[in-house]
């Protein structure tokens, strides 16, 4: 072979004029780049025939052949939708027109279609707010990814094999997002895992007589002529059941997408099944009728137009209320978006309580305000414990993505000219959130240690900060101002609870600058008044929490916060206005548990066994004593009788299997943490015990498989370093990100970090 | 390097092998914007394989359909600006008076008829989301003067015009 010394040689004339006819024809025939100059005009016979295809029914296998033909498939042979979890009968693709419109269904279903028009289902794909994200993934990573989010944003595009590079499939279908005929085709679901886990089935809306699925649209004197065979195929018992919205109300970020590790996105569906409204989990701190997510966002009411499905004149809504206030905005749907306003204003979901008062230079402690009698003076610095209970709602607050979500506690002290003394959590005007507020969002983050605000989730390799209150639990915010020096009358105080849907840096990457400011909602709100000078107790407000509880919420917050000595005596309060409250013992049983007291936490434990006896809370908390005083036995009862009681509780199934891992009895600890993995299939507990467990039992490729598993959803320990990096650039973040910190109108930077002692 | 006559044949072969082969050549145009099927779908039409001119980010699409001696036409054209407060309002100005003001398409987005003849009616949305601008037109060259429906028409060129703001968001 001969080479050329010269790095640059010339060519040999033959060659270049080769080269650059060849240069040129390739830019010509490559008609699909987009840097083309030259118009182009190109063959189309093939996209015609998609066309039809995709417009009908059709023949499935003949479409599905021809959108194979040239689908990427990036994921493996055959696989449709990975990194998303959508599945379909048949395993293949099918086409758009296999699934009746949504005008088609609400020809009779009119209430459902007037609803549904103007809910997020049906705009699930095309808003601004979600387009923004899915094409930063299009443009970046490639269209094949955005299956990911597709397989719930919008099920027919993944499907059918729009997801890929030059599509040719119709997509027409885009404004419609999560149609009828997608939920309503739903034949089975998939594990609790997410991403899409749901399989549909080749949309029909009739069935024949042998209930067989007759698939397409069928005539409307047909449906009225059988009507149950019309529900036969649009309706499942499982659709229901919460574990049907936790197909997309459950995400992950798995490797396929992000090429790093499984990270948790959101667990809706676990803050449900781990809430007292499923009363599937003895660990609750207060108890309720069971509701599903369909309880509270499927609510049934009166239907204003034609509706079929509707029972004894009502009809369970199609609109799913929930927090949503932006969709509604943008698209001009008033209807959905004051539904949406009184939603999250109804309920009584969030309490807010101003429970306390601290007078600093005496260190005195007030509390509960309004039941006890105090004396203000100009000049006091005061601290107040504002106390936020999540009291009915049957996940966080903040549910799903709190990267875009914005929830933040405003906080206001007046005096009696109206003159502001203090103001935390207020809005700027570039529309940002005081960074000092108290919020109830988080903050991930990429390998550069920088918050990922473009909603970028394949580059989210840490969270540096992550606030919440989960379903049922209480959080304590702390706020410290002086009283002024030449103040008199009174003050008033109040502290709400603000949403808006999105966050302003949201918005201005989906709109630039230049847009309107999007609603801001109060969710709840407690005001007190003051007197500089006496302040005699008073009745409470009708929306307040009677003292035991108000107590008990202050324990619950200083325990979340790590408060124990604190949290006791919150606590203590409890039992001593409630001493027939079992919970009250079992609270202080647990704090002493945290706390590593477990001499007065087997007391109080006992105690609250006396007074309700075999009480599974109780119990449980027992059980884990009973292990580390090493009584096998009595740890195993308790852990049993615990199961017995709440078979579907992660917590109890997953301590029962280490009891059992622990007396070696393998079998039964196996089946504890199947049992475990049923209920929640990214349980690292279960991962990492079945697979020292198959291993034992000879099942090394279950075993193998477990390991794996383990291995992408346990924590990179590499992980903190970048959430460090971003909290070192941050210190508005770092202290908030410090349970016990205050907000304080005394110090230049808004806050202190550490409560000091006060 | 060793010495040998100098030869166009081998290059012209290969250029021409290049321009022949089938591989290359049945690449097919795609604009950016929307994809053949889906613009036959939202105008109704069977729409040929699109014309694409311009260079990226700034790139117009014009699909075209004959059927019964009626020509539609789509054409979408998008424009990057450096300065969105100076450089939209002569886009913007490509729908004259009385334009509708339409809710939820972009940034913002207009409405106007833009009938290019007396034979060729048209139907144009112009819009923008952040710094680019975006037009769309659908038209209609009814020589043997079929009946349409303006409302269609214009329900047409805003699921167009939806179409390409969301793939501009």
């Amino acid at each position: 072979m001969l080479r050329n010394s010269s790095p640059n040689p010339p060519q040999p004339r033959s060659f270049a004029w080769g080269i650059a006819a060849a240069t040129f024809a390739a830019v010509f025939c490559v008609g699909g780049v987009l840097t083309s100059v030259h118009p182009i005009h190109a063959q189309s016979d093939s996209t015609q025939t998609y066309q039809k295809t995709a417009a009908t029914p059709g023949d499935r296998g003949e479409y599905a052949a021809k959108v194979a033909s040239g689908y990427n498939y990036f994921f493996g042979k055959g696989d449709i939708s990975t990194p998303g979890n959508a599945a379909v009968e048949g395993n293949t693709f099918i086409q758009p027109g296999a699934f009746p419109t949504a005008e088609y269904c609400g020809h009779c279903h009119q209430e459902a279609y007037h609803q549904w028009r103007q809910a997020l289902h049906s705009n699930s794909f095309r808003t601004p707010f979600y387009r923004t994200s899915v094409n930063i993934l299009n443009n970046t990573k490639g269209i094949q990814f955005s299956r990911h989010c597709d397989s719930c944003h919008n099920p027919i595009a993944v499907l059918s094999g729009g997801l890929t590079q030059n599509s040719v499939v119709n997509r027409s279908f885009d404004k419609d997002g999560l149609t009828c005929t997608t939920c309503h085709s739903i034949q089975k679901l998939q594990s609790t895992a997410g991403n899409g886990g749901y399989v549909m089935g080749v949309p029909a809306v009739m069935v024949d007589e042998n209930c067989k699925r007759i698939p397409g649209e069928a005539s409307y004197a047909d449906i009225l002529a059988h009507p149950d065979r019309h529900s036969k195929a649009v309706m499942q018992d499982f659709y229901h059941t919460p574990e049907f919205c936790a197909a997309c109300h459950k995400a992950n970020l798995p490797r396929p997408l992000n090429d790093y590790k499984f990270i948790t996105a959101f667990t809706t569906y676990d803050e449900w099944q781990n809430s007292k409204f499923s009363q599937r989990n003895p660990l609750t701190f207060y108890t309720a009728d069971f509701t599903p997510c369909q309880g509270c966002h499927m609510r049934r009411a009166a239907n204003t137009l034609p509706e079929p499905g509707a029972k004894n004149g009502t009809f369970a809504t199609h609109t799913w209320p929930a927090g949503n206030t932006a969709v509604p905005f943008y698209y001009g749907f008033d209807e959905q978006l004051s539904k949406t306003i009184a939603f999250l204003k109804s309920g009584n979901y969030l309490n807010v309580d101003l429970f306390a008062l601290r007078k600093m230079k005496e260190g005195k402690t007030i509390a509960p305000l309004g039941s006890t009698p105090f004396t203000l003076a100009a000049g006091d610095v005061l601290q107040t414990l504002v106390v936020l209970q999540n009291k009915n709602i049957g996940h966080s607050l903040l549910p799903e993505v709190r990267d875009l979500y914005e929830a933040w506690v405003e906080f206001t002290v007046t005096d009696s000219n109206g003159n502001e003394i203090f103001h935390s959590g207020f809005i700027k005007p570039n529309g940002m959130l005081d960074e000092r507020a108290h919020s109830f969002t988080n903050r991930p983050v990429n390998t550069d240690g920088v918050f990922v605000d473009n909603h970028k989730v394949f580059t989210i390799h840490s969270v540096a900060y992550d606030n919440t209150i989960p379903a049922g639990r209480s959080v304590l915010v702390r706020y410290e101002f002086q009283i002024p020096a030449n103040a008199s009358g009174q003050l008033t105080v109040t502290a709400k609870v603000n949403y808006r849907h999105l966050r302003q840096s949201y918005l201005n990457n989906v709109f630039g600058k230049d847009h309107p400011a999007y609603p801001i909602v109060e969710l709840t709100s407690r005001s007190r008044t003051l007197n500089i000078g006496d302040n005699p107790a008073g009745p409470p407000a009708p929306q307040d929490n009677p003292d035991w509880m108000r107590w008990n919420n202050l324990g619950i917050a200083y325990l979340d916060q790590l408060q124990y000595a604190d949290s006791i005596d919150a606590f203590a309060h409890v039992v001593q206005l409630r001493p027939d409250y079992a919970d009250g013992y079992v609270n202080l049983g647990l704090t002493n548990i945290e706390w590593e007291q477990y001499s007065p936490a087997r007391s109080e434990l006992e105690h609250a066994l006396k007074l309700s006896p075999g009480y599974a809370r109780a119990l449980y908390y027992l059980g884990l004593i009973e292990r580390r005083e090493a009584h096998s036995d009595a740890e195993l009862a308790d852990l049993t009788e615990v199961v017995r009681q709440f078979p579907q509780s992660r917590d109890a199934r997953r301590e029962l299997g280490i009891t059992y891992y622990q007396r070696d009895d393998n079998q039964h600890a196996m089946e504890q943490f199947q049992a475990l993995q049923a209920i929640d299939p990214d349980d690292l507990a279960a991962h990492y015990n079945l697979a020292l467990l198959y291993r034992r039992m000879g099942m090394k490729d279950e075993a193998k498989q477990q390991a794996a598993l383990f291995a992408t959803k346990k924590l990179d320990p590499q992980a903190p370093s970048y959430s460090l990096s971003y909290l070192r650039n941050h210190p508005e973040i770092t202290t908030e990100s410090v349970p016990w910190h205050v907000h304080s109108a005394l110090t230049p930077q808004g806050t202190v970090g550490l409560n000091d002692g006060r | 390097m060793r010495n040998r006559p100098l030869s166009l044949a081998p290059g012209l072969a290969l250029a021409i092998g290049l321009l022949l082969s089938p591989v290359l050549c049945t690449a097919q145009a795609v604009c950016p914007w929307m994809n053949q099927a889906t613009a036959s779908g939202l105008v109704g039409a069977p729409l040929g394989a699109p014309v694409l001119s311009g260079s990226a980010p700034s790139i117009a699409c014009t699909y075209r359909a004959q059927e019964k001696g009626e020509a539609t036409t789509l054409e979408i054209s998008v424009v990057q600006m450096s300065d969105p407060a100076t450089q939209y309002a002569p886009h913007r100005a490509r729908c004259r008076p009385p334009g509708v003001a339409l809710t939820a398409i972009g940034n913002e987005a207009i409405l106007c008829r833009a009938d290019k003849s007396p034979q060729t009616y048209a139907e144009r949305v112009v819009g923008r989301v952040r710094d680019r601008a975006f037009i769309v037109t659908v038209s209609i060259n009814a020589r043997s003067k079929p009946p349409f429906n303006r409302a269609t028409m214009e329900d047409q060129a805003k699921a167009v015009a939806e179409q390409v703001a969301g793939f501009l968001f």
